[in-house]
């Protein structure tokens, strides 16, 4: 089986950015209510990404984007 | 605004690092407690690797605005993982000649293999992981985190030390961070170091010819990373993260345990196996970008990542979150990830007798392989892949005020495939799956509290 993911990938990413959120307008800091909520963040669930960053870096070639440092195995 | 004193170290933390909460600067509140997530996981491979591991992230605030973070994870696995030999009619080393269809490695292993089957290495590890962040304001607009982190298994250790400093622009909604680390990772083999492309028949070429040696002193390899990024908010709603990083490694870059067949060119049967051999260094470049945007109650978090490397690796994730609000603060958010990558240029699902390697002869010994390429590997994380991994969150607040904590339960499944026949499959592989697809199951069970 082969496909590309990064062709509906891109395409999603677009659509998600164009869901209007894409227009910048100033957030004045009263109106910062809904940024500020805990799913909100960009990392919303600390403990479900530092899991799956170890499993995909356990079984995948590829690894990092989003922060720097980290430990390392020798994960089989 | 107000926090909730059961919310008030995470989201103060968040406020402080991720900068996009302009208003708890003055006002975040500091917590007598720990904000803990404590996780439990259960991971298993469909007939391959199992894993449990209980898990904590810890967060204090240890003055205003200033916060420590402890993260801990130990792992138990046990099961089996490929060799990276190719399948073959299968043999047993009690009853076969070796050297033919079964083979013994040069630690003593023995490698027993079913007719069509994978061949797997049986393993039982245990590893412990242990990481201390350090995030504390510079000014009114800048901060920097330390970070330090030690891994610990049966074969392998690993420190890391990284620090990132970040500084708000635009009226705070516009961060921008840069980031350093360095990592010292130490292998030790059971058995020492294999000689890197050397054939378990071959005991006479050993460090005269590699920098490796089979001695079984340990191997050391270090990576510095660098990173650049920048997060905006672009409304009330929705806020964006763009980062590129880069990661140089130098050592030891093999899986001690892996190696590849050597098979006849017309039968495609295995004469002879061979210890992989990667580059001994490796540049990364990420490009990741993140989108969350606030629907009117739910949230959706989508990521595209885009990664190389020079040994030829290219791929492509994307990744999708949805967090649907459900009456009384119960939340479902189901999980989309699609993966692909392309091969490592020295990837092989076995070596050619007579081309890839040729027969050697050795006095005294008999003939040996030796090889004609200067790398290879048939480690199937290297491989041409393609991984779905798709799931479901429950989550469930529990108690009020100070009392309040979280129950979830994430169930997920990922499936990683290739092409099982592949055109360069020689003979008897023809009649094998020669990738079979890896199906993992994960089951994590969270419980946030203050303590």
């Amino acid at each position: 089986m082969k496909k590309n993911s990064l062709i509906p990938a891109s395409l999603l990413a677009l659509l998600l950015l164009s869901l209007g959120g894409c227009s910048f307008s100033e957030v004045k800091p009263w109106d910062r209510d809904l940024l500020a909520e805990d799913k909100m963040q960009l990392v919303a669930d600390p403990i479900d990404n530092y899991i799956n960053e170890h499993i995909y870096f356990s079984k995948e070639a590829s690894q990092g984007g989003q922060g720097v440092g980290g430990g390392g195995c020798g994960c089989n | 605004m107000q926090l909730s004193k059961s919310k008030s170290i995470r989201s103060a933390l968040a406020a402080a690092t991720c900068s996009v909460l302009g208003t708890a600067q003055a006002g975040a509140p500091s917590s007598d407690g720990w904000d803990v997530d404590a996780t439990f996981l259960y991971y298993a491979e469909k007939d391959r690797v199992s894993v449990m591991a209980p898990g904590f992230i810890a967060i204090r605030a240890i003055d205003e605005d200033e916060f420590v973070t402890v993260t801990g994870l130990f792992d138990t696995l046990t099961g089996a993982s490929p060799t990276g030999a190719a399948p073959g009619l299968g043999g047993n080393c009690a009853t076969n000649p070796p050297g033919t269809l079964c083979a013994t490695t040069p630690s003593g292993s023995i490698i027993n293999t079913k007719a069509g089957e994978l061949p797997m290495n049986d393993f039982d590890d245990t590893r412990g992981s242990l990481s201390v962040d350090w995030d504390t304001p510079l000014s009114r607009l800048s901060r920097n985190k330390i970070s330090a982190s030690v891994s610990s298994e049966t074969d392998y250790f690993s420190l890391g030390l990284s620090d990132t400093y970040s500084r708000e622009f635009n009226n705070r909604h516009t961060t921008l961070a840069v980031g350093a680390g360095l990592t010292l990772d130490t292998s030790a083999p059971q058995g020492g170091a294999p000689v890197p492309m050397q054939s378990f028949s071959d005991t006479t070429w050993l460090e005269a010819n590699t920098t490796t040696s089979a001695s079984g002193e340990d191997e050391q390899k270090n990576t510095v990373d660098l990173l650049i990024g920048v997060t905006q908010v672009l409304n009330r709603r929705t806020l964006v993260q763009l980062n590129y990083s880069r990661a140089m490694s130098s050592g030891y870059m093999n899986d001690p345990y892996k190696y590849l067949s050597i098979v006849d060119p017309i039968s495609g049967q295995t004469l002879d196996y061979i210890y992989e051999g990667r580059p001994d260094t490796r540049t990364t470049n990420v490009l990741y970008g993140k989108v969350v945007y606030h629907l009117p109650e739910d949230v959706l978090h989508a990521s595209v990542r885009l990664f190389n490397d020079d040994w030829g690796i290219n791929s492509t994730t994307f990744d999708l979150h949805y967090r649907y609000e459900l009456p009384g603060g119960i939340y479902l958010k189901p999980h989309l990830r699609l993966y692909n990558q392309s091969a490592a240029n020295f990837y092989r699902h076995s070596l050619v007798a007579g081309q890839d390697v040729l027969l050697t002869p050795v006095i005294p010994a008999a003939n040996v392989y030796r090889p004609q390429v200067s790398y290879a590997s048939a480690d199937m994380r290297l491989a041409e892949m393609q991984s779905t991994t798709w799931g479901l969150k429950l989550g469930i607040p529990l108690g009020e005020g100070k009392q309040q904590s979280e129950l979830s339960l994430r169930i997920e499944q990922m499936v990683q495939s290739d092409d099982s026949k592949p055109a360069d499959a020689i003979g008897v592989q023809k009649n094998y799956n020669m990738y079979p697809d890896l199906e993992a199951t994960v089951v994590q069970l969270n419980y946030s509290f203050i303590f």
